[in-house]
């Protein structure tokens, strides 16, 4: 059930069940932000069933409450969207589990980027850093292990793509790459946030998820993490990549992790690295990188599992493009 | 000469390094920090084959970097104890050279760049074909064991190649093997990793009259706390560098030289035999005939006898077993396996090879379809091996080169391996080319297809192209491998 909650995003599963009238009234509180400076005025409108159930609007310590009536079983989803003006807009989706009748979720924090420090497609200063966003804790009030997760999960994601390029024999070809933790809370839902945070600060790609934790005897961790590349070169982008886990919570381990997470991470930066490189070029092209390139993607090819894998037709498309650059 | 060095001396002497005819050898100056990979001397200089395993790095600051790198070399000289002219040395560092090179750095930087290399080094150093490299990490409450396997391949020297002999004057053989592997993890608490069960045994070549000695403490020069029966199970509970803590009934803790313990699986497989006898005592009377398939937990080992006996539970019966009746056992490091079947495939021993590859190759999951292709890829050279002539082994090794390329479909060596074997079977020689082509398409830099080509056109230029082709293939052979060698721009 997790894994299918999971698959829609979900961050919710409990199994405690309340007696309750038949309409519930729900409750919903939290604060916005935007690097710690607290905004008033925001809009907080919760739409469930294709309508507006309830809003509200932030205080002048951007805190906001807001009630609403239980979501109806067959319309689970509930959907948070923060509007400030001069701020990108943010969204989220809560969800009603089946046992219950309010979200689990009560409380919902927002950081919102301002609006003009974006430009669109454009990193002014191309890097080869993968950024990632804290992922957000779901289903559970312990701190630690959300911290916990949040500290270990660089270095997950760093093992899985050293492990990657060593394996391909690649150590010298591929200059150094880095991962840095960043500040704002971004959503798997916020495409177009994503995509401008990653050009404002010149990514390699975007790490953002969420974990949701069930209830009961056999705690697990479901895991959503999306990987967007960052870097375009002649309209080709990678799209992002949605990678799902089922990890025992009681057992957050870089083993049990590492196992999870598979080459994507490694594929995916390396593929991003070619981009970046490409995107990154001024002047004549250098017979010594287009070979490096091509390597990188020759030794990428040859991981692939078949027709179907979602890297192929972006390793074609870059491959043709180190080709023609040659001829 | 300095009394410690004598001692040291003495007390390498003291034990009886060669294992059968497998050697072992260490070396402990190999990490200086300004140029980490030199080591000040060679071991088993006159062994043709070996490898190397390293010390891992530590930063987890388990103390079990030395310990655990121990336990896989020795691990490792068990699997291929009947290998002649094979060693394994292992290169541990007791001045924390190693931790002091890495500093500050990011653990996974410094192990996949300069302790990389260091491996490498001191495997082209010793003369090694294969390094052993990794790191204990932390994981949550236990550690986490990562390692990697680097094979040192020469181009003058390959020795992962796939050959085939199509007369006496005529032969050629490709490369195709990646030279880097990452390794199955292991994982678990401190107390997890000693789970599997250890024998004491005299090691010492002029006996151990009273035993084997136990030290109170981890080092040569402590007191012995008590002696121990030779062939005495022990439990492990900790280890550090080469002394292994161990724990007799009396929960009374001492610690024991690696040297005298041996190393027994944690289970053993059986495939299909039939009708064996299940013992009261090892070499003593039947308790039972029966049929053993599967795996099977080892509760006890019987040292005393020429071979290992194990002691299993079947449905019915709890009795001995000869060792030599199993056809695989499970290590602690599971990569074992991998590595005993190179030494074999270098060996020339191809029947065990492709039982240990067969064994690895169950142990990959099934995402990891690179690491299955290699081995299947490995499966495919070893089948052939020999036996090009006998279309059973080119049939068989047909059907692990198409698992391998339906793990990964875009490996050029896999269409150039394909190649090769389509050249041993005559008629299939059109076919040969294709692959070539489709080779060329993935990665013209692919060794095995520049040989192969180059191959096949000396036989042209020698009027020898019906060796592998029949006559009505050779016109169109002839011009498809022209236009071959103008792309591949070779003269």
């Amino acid at each position: 059930m997790l894994y299918k909650m999971a698959i829609s995003k979900a961050v919710l599963i409990g199994i405690v069940a309340f007696s309750m009238p038949i309409y519930a009234q729900c409750l919903l509180s939290g604060q916005v932000d935007s690097k710690n400076v607290p905004i008033s005025g925001t809009k907080i409108i919760l739409i469930n069933d294709n309508r507006v159930v309830a809003s509200a609007v932030t205080k002048a310590d951007g805190s906001y409450n807001v009630a609403y009536t239980e979501p109806s079983s067959s319309a689970p989803t509930v959907q948070i969207i923060v509007e400030a003006n001069g701020y990108l807009e943010d969204k989220r989706n809560i969800f009603r589990s089946p046992q219950q009748k309010c979200p689990l979720v009560s409380t919902a924090n927002f950081s919102l980027l301002a609006a003009q420090s974006v430009s669109e497609n454009q990193s002014a200063n191309p890097s080869f850093t993968i950024f990632i966003s804290p992922f957000e804790l779901y289903g559970s009030d312990d701190e630690s292990l959300a911290t916990k997760f949040n500290q270990d999960l660089p270095d997950f994601i760093f093992h899985k793509i050293m492990d990657y390029k060593t394996n391909l024999e690649l150590g010298t070809v591929v200059g150094d790459m880095s991962i840095k933790v960043i500040e704002e809370v971004l959503s798997p839902s916020q495409g177009a946030e994503i995509r401008s945070l990653g050009h404002q600060k010149g990514a390699l790609a975007m790490v953002v998820g969420d974990v949701a934790i069930s209830s009961g005897e056999n705690k697990e961790l479901g895991l959503i993490s999306t990987v967007k590349p960052i870097p375009i070169f002649e309209n080709i982008e990678i799209n992002s990549m949605l990678i799902k886990d089922t990890l025992p919570a009681g057992k957050l381990r870089p083993s049990t992790v590492g196992q999870q997470l598979n080459d994507h991470w490694g594929k995916q930066a390396l593929i991003a690295y070619v981009l970046q490189q490409l995107s990154m070029h001024q002047g004549a092209w250098d017979k010594t990188e287009l070979d490096k390139m091509e390597r990188i993607l020759i030794s990428v090819k040859s991981t692939l599992s078949g027709e179907s894998d979602p890297y192929k037709s972006a390793v074609d498309q870059l491959l043709m493009i180190v080709k023609e650059k040659r001829a | 000469m300095k009394t410690t060095t004598l001692l040291k001396i003495v007390v390498m002497l003291m034990f009886s390094f060669p294992i059968h005819h497998t050697k072992a050898g260490e070396e402990s100056a190999c990490f200086k920090t300004e140029d980490m990979g030199d080591c000040s001397r060679i071991v088993l200089s006159h062994v043709d084959f070996k490898s190397v395993v390293l010390q891992f790095v530590d930063p987890a600051e388990s103390e079990l970097g030395e310990g655990l790198a121990r336990l896989f070399w020795r691990e490792i000289l068990t699997s291929i104890s009947n290998v002649g002219g094979a060693g394994v040395i292992l290169a541990y560092d007791r001045q924390g050279q190693i931790t002091g090179s890495l500093g500050e750095q990011d653990p996974q930087y410094f192990l996949h760049n300069s302790y990389h290399r260091a491996a490498l080094k001191i495997a082209q150093n010793q003369s090694a074909q294969m390094a052993v490299w990794g790191a204990v990490l932390n994981d949550g409450d236990g550690i986490y064991v990562q390692n990697y396997l680097t094979l040192h391949e020469p181009k003058e020297t390959p020795w992962t190649t796939m050959a085939v002999s199509f007369s006496s004057e005529y032969g050629v053989s490709i490369p195709f093997m990646r030279k880097q592997f990452s390794l199955p993890a292991v994982t678990g608490t401190r107390a997890e990793l000693f789970t599997q069960i250890f024998y004491t045994r005299c090691k010492l070549s002029a006996g151990c009259p009273r035993g084997i000695p136990l030290k109170s403490s981890p080092n040569d020069s402590s007191d012995i706390a008590y002696y121990a029966r030779d062939g005495d199970p022990v439990s492990v509970v900790d280890m550090q560098h080469k002394w292994l803590q161990v724990q007799n009934a009396n929960q009374e803790k001492a610690w024991i030289n690696i040297y005298h313990l041996e190393m027994h699986p944690k289970q053993v497989r059986f495939d299909n035999v039939t009708n064996v006898n299940i013992r009261v005592e090892p070499n003593k009377e039947k308790l039972a005939s029966v049929d053993l398939n599967g795996a099977f937990k080892v509760l006890d080992v019987n040292l005393s006898r020429n071979y290992p006996w194990y002691l299993i539970k079947t449905n019915n019966h709890t009795g001995w077993i000869r060792s030599d009746l199993a056809s695989s056992r499970t290590y602690f490091f599971p990569a074992v396996h991998l590595i005993a079947g190179l030494y074999r495939y270098y060996a020339q021993d191809y029947a065990v090879a492709i039982a240990e590859f067969t064994e690895y190759l169950n142990m990959v999951p099934e995402q990891d379809n690179v690491t299955k292709a290699s081995i299947y890829k490995l499966l495919a050279a070893a089948e052939m091996a020999g036996n090009t002539a006998n279309t059973f082994y080119l049939m068989r090794a047909n059907e692990y080169l198409e698992k391998a390329k339906s793990y990964t479909p875009y490996d050029a060596s896999v269409h150039s391996q394909s190649a090769l074997l389509n050249m041993a079977r005559k008629p299939q020689f059109l076919s040969s080319i294709t692959l070539l082509e489709e080779a060329y398409e993935l990665n013209p830099h692919d060794p095995g297809l520049n040989i192969l080509t180059e191959f096949l056109l000396e036989l042209e230029k020698d009027g020898r192209l019906t060796i592998v082709a029949n006559h009505s293939d050779l016109t169109e052979a002839k011009a498809r491998l022209l236009a071959l060698q103008q792309k591949l721009d070779l003269q």
